[in-house]
C-alpha cells in the first residue's frame, strides 16, 4: 500500500517534470525564433526560410553551410565556408550528419554515377562492357570516343553538376538539390523538399527519346515550331529551341495528375546501395505494385518517409503497400481495415481512389501472358531514327566533366523522328516489351579537312516503357497484323502462296546509309534480327513468333473480343480448327 | 607609217572577220546539232526577222527562242497549234493551282477555272497583289505569285540542284544537267550555268525536266521514291564517305524510299503521260486529275476494258509495251477473279497498289515584312531556293530589306513567306470517295495557316487556320503487292476519330474535303463478307 502510494507520488514527480520541461523547451524555441542562432543573418537578412524541414532556427546556417558562425566580418564569418553543401562531395560532410544513410546511396546510384549511360556508348562503340562512373572517368587522361562523347554531349546531365555553368533558367545539378531543390518567389535561397515537382526530373529527362516529356504528352517534332503563335514559334519545349507536338498524354496525368515521385519511389531514384550497372536494375516500381498491390504493416522508412512529406496522413491501423521488387514501402497507397483502397499524391495529399487490375479476360487468359503491361496500354512511342554522329578531333567543345573547351567536338544530325504504336519485341524480363531505337549511330571522325579519318555505324534497339500508357489497350489488330509492332519496318504485310510477305518502303542504301535494310527495321521476315541490343537477353521477335502473332489474325478477325470462348482454352480451339472440327475450318 | 598601216588594217581585219563570224555562229561555238528534225541555221532561231541582217554582236541573239515571248514568232510556223495547246493547258495556265488555292483562301466562290498565269481566251490573268490587306484571302495572289508560281513554265529564275530548267517549249524537250551548267560540245560554253545540259531537243521529254518541278510534296519524285526531310538543320544527314552531307536535291535532302515499280522497270514519266495529257487538249480543267486521260486500264485492262491500242500491241497472248527509250516491255493483265479485284470495282487501283503517300500536313505559311532574320536561322532550307540564298546573306547582314521576288512580273516585292509544316509522314493516309464515285487516297493539299506581319512588326493574322483541304489524288508508288487490306479497313485516321481526340494526329486530315467526301462509315468497310474472304487468306498461314 505505502509502496503504491510512492509510486504514485513518484509518477506525479516525473510527470511534472516533464511537462516543465517541454514548457521550458517550447518556450526556449519560440524565443529562438525571434533571435537567429547565426549571426549570418545579420547580413543576410533576407534568408527567411529554406523549408519546414530544416528550420533555421534550429540548424542555423553554419550547420550547414560551414564557416565561422559567430563572426560578423565578411572575411572571416565566409572562412572555410561552402557556398552548396548539398553538392556530394560536401554533402558526405554536412548533409550527413543526419542523412548518412540517404548520401552513401545516391553517391551509388544510377543518377549519380551515370553508369548506364557511359556503359551503353562503351558497348556501341568500343564493343567492351565495361561500365564506369563518372568519377571514374572524370580521373581518365586518355580519353577514347566513348568518353569524349559523354563529356560533351551527355554529361551535363548529372546531379553533381556545378550549377553555376548554367544560364539562370537551366540550371540543373547541384547534388541533392538538384532533385529536392524548389526555387520561391522573394526568397534567394533554395527550398528543400521531399515533395519534388515534376520540373525538377524534367530538366534532365527531356530530350527526344526520353520519358519526361512523353509522359506528360509531349513529342519533339522536326524542329518546325508551327503553328505560329503572335508571330513566334509555338509549343516550345522548356528550355528552348525544340518544340513539341501535342499528344496524349499518360493516363496517370492525364487523369490524376500524377508527379513523377507519386510512382518512383526513393530507392528506385536515389538507389539501394548497390552500384547498378543500368537505370532498369536501379527502379523499383512496376505496374502491378499499384495495380494488384501486396500490403503489409508501415514500416519505420514507410514512416519516416510519411512523416517528411507532411501531406500524406499514416494513420494507425492501416496498411501500406510494398513494392513486389526488393519490397519497398509506397507509402502512399494505403489499405484501411475495411479494406479500401487509397492512393495519396504526394504533392498535396490529395487522396484517390485505386483502381486495381480486373479480372477480365484480357488479364487472366494466358494467350497474353508474355506480355508486360506496357505493350499493350502505351499508346505511342517517340522513335528518332538514324543519329548521325560528327567528330571533329581537332575542335574544341565545352566539355561538362572539365567545365572548358577541350578538344573532340561532336554534332548530332538525324534522319527522321516519328510516334507511333510501339514496335515489339522481346525484353531483358523475358516479356514482351516496346521498343524503339536506341541509338542508330552513324558516325564519322574527322581529323583534318573534310575527308574523314573514319566512319562507322551502330545500330541498336532499346526496350524501355514510353509512359504512355492509356486505360484503353491498342487494338487486335495493331500487333497482329502491324509490320511496324512486329519489328519489321514500316511497309505492308501480305499473304502469298501461304507463306507472309512484307514489302519495307524505306531504302537505306539510296537514302545514302551503308546497310542494306530499311532503318526502321528491327528484324526481317526471316526472323534475323538486324540491329542490336545493348542489354544481351533482348531480342527481337524471332520467325516463329513473327508467324504464330499474324496468323492469329485470321482468328482475330471474326473472334474480335478477348470475351471469346476460342481463347478460354486457345491450344484447343486451335487443335480442333486444325483438326477441321470447328465451323469456320469445316 | 607602215607599222600604223598594218595595225590599221589589223583592226579592219579583225573587225570584219569578227562580223563574218557571228554570221557563222559556228565558227566559234562548236555546238551540237539541235535535233535531226530541226535543220535551220542558228539565226534563223536565235535572231528575230528584223535583225537577222545586222547581226553584229551578241546583243540580238535571243537565248532561248521557245520562250513564251518568242515562240510565237520563232516556232509558230511549224508548231502553231501546238503553241496554242500548251498555253491553254494546266501546264501553261496552272489555272488549277491558282483557282483551287484562292477558293480554299475563300477569295472565290468556287474553284471553277477562272484565273490563269496569263489573260488566255477562256482565262483572266491572275489579279495584282492588293495594296490593302484586310481580309486574308487578301493575300492570296501575292502568295501565289511570289511562292507557289516558281513553278511554271515560263519561270526558270532562282534554280538550284534538280530544278534548273529553260522558259517555254525547252522547259520540258530541253535536259538540264542537274547543277544546271552546259556539258556539250561547245568548249566556250562548256562549264557555264544557264544553259541547257545539251543543245538538243527531246521530242520525249526527260525525266529531270518533268522533275524539276513535280518535286518534293508533289507527285513526280515520289515515283523515283523520293521524300523530302524535314526543314530544321539538324535533320541535314546522312554524311557520306566524302564527309560531306548526302546532297541536297530540290532545295532540301531526301529520303529514299521504295520506288514505283514502272520506274523500276526504266519506264519514264512521258511513257504513261503524253501529249493529250501534258500539254492539253484545248479545254479548260478544274484539276489535274481530270486533265490527265491515262489509266492503268490503258495498259493493264480493266474490268470491261481492253488494253489501248495506243499503248500496247498485242503478240499472240500476250500484250507488248514500247517505251520511249525502245524498249518492249510484256504487260501483266489485271485479273477480274482475285478476291481483292473482285470486291473493289470502285476503288482506284492506286489506292491500294501505292506502298506509301506524300502527306504534309499544315503548311503554316508566314509573311513577315520586317527584319526577323534570326528567327529563322535554323530553317533557312525550305525547299525555296530564294529564299535559302535571301536567308544565308540576311543572317550575315541583317540590315537588308525583306524582299522576294514575284514570279510572274519579275519584281522584287517587300516581304518574305516562310513555311513550315507540321509533320510530314509517308504512311498514314485516309480515303476519299471521288465524284467520279471512285474511292482514292486523299492528302491534305494544303491544310494553309497564316499569319502575315506588317512592316511596322504588328501582327495582321495571328494564326488563321479556316483554309484547309483534303483532294483525291493518286500516289505513284506503285508496287506490285501495295496496301494490305487492314490498312484501309481498319484504318484510324478514317474509322477511329473519337480515338484520336486531343492528340495532334487529329488535325492530320482535318479539312474540306473538294472533289468528293470523306469515307467514315467503318460499317460498310468491315462488312461480314470482307472477314470472310480475308480470312480463306490467312488461314492457310494458321499452322
Amino acid at each position: 500500500m505505502l509502496r503504491s502510494a510512492w509510486f504514485r507520488w513518484i509518477a506525479v514527480i516525473s510527470a511534472l517534470f516533464v511537462v516543465v520541461v517541454v514548457a521550458f523547451k517550447f518556450s526556449l524555441e519560440k524565443k529562438t525564433t525571434i533571435k537567429a542562432v547565426d549571426s549570418c543573418v545579420v547580413c543576410h537578412s533576407n534568408i527567411k526560410t529554406i523549408g519546414k524541414s530544416h528550420p533555421i532556427s534550429v540548424f542555423g546556417c553554419a550547420t550547414c553551410h560551414g564557416g565561422n558562425r559567430y563572426a560578423t566580418d565578411k572575411n572571416v564569418a565566409h572562412k572555410g565556408m561552402v557556398k552548396n553543401p548539398a553538392r556530394l562531395e560536401y554533402a558526405s560532410k554536412y548533409c550527413a550528419k543526419c542523412h548518412s544513410d540517404v548520401i552513401d546511396r545516391v553517391e551509388k546510384s544510377i543518377m549519380a554515377t551515370n553508369k548506364g549511360i557511359i556503359g551503353v556508348l562503351n558497348k556501341k562503340y568500343l564493343g567492351i562492357d565495361s561500365y564506369p562512373s563518372i568519377e571514374e572517368i572524370k580521373e581518365l587522361k586518355t580519353d577514347n570516343l566513348t568518353v569524349n562523347y559523354f563529356r560533351k554531349m551527355c554529361a551535363a546531365c548529372h546531379i553533381n553538376q556545378l550549377q553555376s555553368i548554367f544560364s539562370k533558367q537551366k540550371v540543373r545539378g547541384g547534388g541533392c538539390v538538384d532533385c529536392h531543390g524548389a526555387k520561391e518567389k522573394n526568397n534567394p535561397h533554395t527550398i528543400l523538399t521531399t515533395r519534388i515537382p515534376s520540373s525538377n526530373c524534367l530538366k534532365c529527362h527531356n530530350r527526344s527519346n526520353r520519358i519526361g516529356l512523353a509522359y506528360f504528352g509531349q513529342f519533339q517534332s522536326a524542329g518546325y515550331g508551327t503553328p505560329y503563335k503572335h508571330g513566334e514559334f509555338s509549343h516550345v519545349i522548356k528550355g528552348g529551341g525544340r518544340y513539341y507536338l501535342k499528344l496524349h498524354a499518360d493516363i496517370h496525368w492525364q487523369k490524376a495528375h500524377l508527379e513523377c515521385i507519386d510512382c518512383h519511389t526513393e530507392h528506385g531514384i536515389m538507389g539501394d546501395g548497390y552500384e547498378h550497372k543500368r537505370f532498369e536494375d536501379q527502379v523499383v516500381i512496376q505496374c502491378e505494385d499499384c495495380h494488384s498491390p501486396q500490403f503489409g504493416k508501415p514500416n519505420e522508412l514507410a514512416k519516416l518517409l510519411a512523416q517528411t512529406n507532411a501531406k500524406i496522413p499514416l494513420r494507425d491501423g492501416l496498411e501500406i503497400a510494398y513494392t513486389h521488387k526488393d519490397f519497398r514501402p509506397i507509402y502512399n497507397l494505403q489499405k484501411d481495415k475495411n479494406g479500401k483502397i487509397l492512393f495519396y499524391r504526394k504533392l498535396d495529399g490529395k487522396p484517390m481512389e485505386m483502381k486495381l487490375m480486373s479480372n477480365k479476360p484480357y488479364h487472366t487468359l494466358d494467350i497474353h501472358k508474355k506480355l508486360s503491361c506496357q505493350a499493350c496500354h502505351s499508346e505511342w512511342m517517340p522513335s528518332c531514327y538514324g543519329c548521325h554522329v560528327a567528330n571533329f578531333k581537332n575542335k574544341k567543345q565545352f566539355d561538362w566533366l572539365l567545365h572548358k573547351p577541350t578538344k573532340g567536338a561532336f554534332r548530332e544530325f538525324s534522319s527522321f523522328n516519328r510516334f507511333s504504336h510501339p514496335t515489339l519485341g522481346v525484353g531483358w524480363k523475358g516479356k514482351i516489351m516496346p521498343f524503339a531505337p536506341g541509338c542508330q549511330s552513324f558516325v564519322t571522325v574527322y581529323s583534318n579537312g573534310i575527308k574523314p579519318e573514319k566512319q562507322f555505324y551502330r545500330l541498336f534497339f532499346a526496350s524501355w516503357d514510353p509512359h504512355t500508357t492509356q486505360l484503353k489497350s491498342r487494338s487486335c489488330t495493331d500487333c497482329h497484323f502491324n509490320p511496324t509492332t512486329l519489328g519489321l519496318g514500316r511497309g505492308s504485310l501480305h499473304i502469298k502462296d501461304n507463306k507472309i510477305i512484307f514489302s519495307p518502303v524505306y531504302n537505306s542504301r539510296l537514302s545514302g546509309l551503308p546497310i542494306d535494310f530499311p532503318l526502321d527495321a528491327f528484324v526481317n521476315i526471316e526472323g534475323k534480327q538486324l540491329q542490336g541490343v545493348s542489354i544481351k537477353t533482348e531480342r527481337a521477335f524471332n520467325k516463329k513468333e513473327i508467324n504464330s502473332i499474324v496468323s492469329a489474325y485470321s482468328c482475330i478477325l471474326c473472334h474480335g473480343s478477348y470475351s471469346d470462348k476460342v481463347y478460354k482454352d486457345f491450344k484447343k480451339s486451335k487443335r480442333l480448327f486444325l483438326e477441321g472440327k470447328t465451323p469456320c475450318s469445316k | 607609217m607602215l607599222k600604223v598601216i598594218i595595225a590599221i588594217a589589223f583592226v579592219v581585219l579583225s573587225i570584219s572577220a569578227y562580223a563574218e563570224g557571228i554570221r557563222n555562229c559556228t565558227s566559234c561555238h562548236k555546238i551540237e546539232k539541235i535535233d535531226k528534225i530541226h535543220n535551220l541555221s542558228c539565226i534563223e532561231c536565235h535572231v528575230l526577222k528584223e535583225n537577222r541582217n545586222n547581226v553584229y554582236s551578241h546583243e540580238v541573239v535571243i537565248k532561248n527562242p521557245s520562250s513564251f515571248e518568242y515562240v510565237d514568232r520563232q516556232c509558230a510556223r511549224c508548231h502553231k497549234s501546238d503553241i496554242e495547246r500548251v498555253k491553254n493547258s494546266l501546264h501553261g495556265t496552272l489555272s488549277s493551282a491558282i483557282n483551287i488555292t484562292r477558293f480554299v483562301w475563300h477569295a472565290q466562290g468556287s474553284y471553277k477555272p477562272i484565273y490563269g498565269i496569263f489573260k488566255t481566251k477562256h482565262l483572266k490573268a491572275i489579279p495584282q497583289p492588293k495594296d490593302k490587306i484586310k481580309n486574308p484571302a487578301d493575300l492570296v495572289d501575292d502568295l501565289l505569285r511570289r511562292k507557289c508560281l516558281r513553278c511554271h513554265i515560263q519561270n526558270n529564275s532562282f534554280g538550284t540542284v534538280g530544278t534548273y530548267r529553260a522558259k517555254g517549249c525547252a522547259a520540258c524537250h530541253m535536259e538540264y544537267s542537274k547543277f544546271g551548267r552546259y556539258e556539250g560540245m561547245d568548249a566556250i560554253v562548256y562549264g557555264k550555268k544557264g544553259f541547257s545540259k545539251t543543245h538538243r531537243f527531246f521530242r520525249h521529254p526527260k525525266m529531270s525536266s518533268c522533275l524539276s518541278c513535280h518535286n518534293n510534296e508533289f507527285v513526280g519524285s515520289d515515283y523515283v521514291g523520293l521524300f523530302p526531310q524535314d526543314y530544321d538543320k539538324s535533320f541535314r544527314s546522312p554524311i557520306e564517305k566524302s564527309g560531306y552531307f548526302k546532297m541536297r536535291l530540290y532545295g532540301i535532302g531526301q529520303h529514299h524510299l521504295s520506288s514505283d515499280i514502272h520506274f523500276k522497270k526504266g519506264l519514264t514519266c512521258v511513257d504513261c503521260h503524253k501529249k493529250s495529257d501534258v500539254m492539253g487538249d484545248h479545254k479548260l480543267y478544274e484539276r489535274e486529275l481530270d486533265a490527265i486521260k491515262i489509266s492503268c486500264a490503258d495498259c493493264h485492262g480493266g474490268y470491261n476494258k481492253k488494253p489501248n491500242s495506243r499503248f500496247v500491241r498485242r503478240v499472240g497472248d500476250v500484250y507488248i509495251f514500247k517505251s520511249v527509250n525502245g524498249k518492249n516491255y510484256k504487260v501483266s493483265q489485271f485479273n477480274k477473279t482475285l478476291d481483292a479485284h473482285k470486291y473493289h470495282k470502285n476503288v482506284s487501283c492506286s489506292a491500294c497498289h501505292s506502298l506509301w503517300q506524300s502527306n504534309h500536313f499544315q503548311l503554316n505559311l508566314y509573311l513577315d515584312k520586317t527584319k526577323n532574320y534570326a528567327m529563322w536561322k535554323n530553317l533557312i532550307y525550305q525547299e525555296d531556293p530564294y529564299l535559302e540564298q535571301f536567308l544565308r546573306k540576311a543572317l550575315k547582314n541583317p540590315s537588308i530589306k525583306p524582299t522576294m521576288p514575284d514570279y510572274i512580273d519579275n519584281k522584287l516585292k517587300s516581304g518574305i513567306w516562310y513555311s513550315g509544316w507540321l509533320a510530314r509522314r509517308w504512311m498514314p493516309f485516309v480515303l476519299v470517295k471521288d465524284k467520279d464515285g471512285m474511292y482514292r487516297i486523299g492528302r491534305p493539299l494544303f491544310q494553309y495557316r497564316l499569319t502575315y506581319k506588317d512592316e511596322n512588326g504588328r501582327i495582321v493574322f495571328d494564326d488563321v487556320n479556316d483554309m484547309a483541304a483534303i483532294v483525291p489524288y493518286s500516289p505513284h508508288t506503285i508496287s506490285l503487292y501495295g496496301k494490305s487490306c487492314q490498312q484501309c479497313h481498319n484504318n484510324k485516321f478514317m474509322f477511329e476519330k473519337n480515338a484520336l481526340k486531343g492528340s495532334i494526329e487529329e488535325l492530320f486530315f482535318q479539312g474540306k474535303v473538294l472533289f468528293g467526301r470523306m469515307v467514315d462509315n467503318k460499317s460498310k468497310v468491315n462488312t461480314l463478307n470482307y472477314k470472310k474472304i480475308r480470312f480463306k487468306k490467312l488461314k492457310c498461314i494458321f499452322r
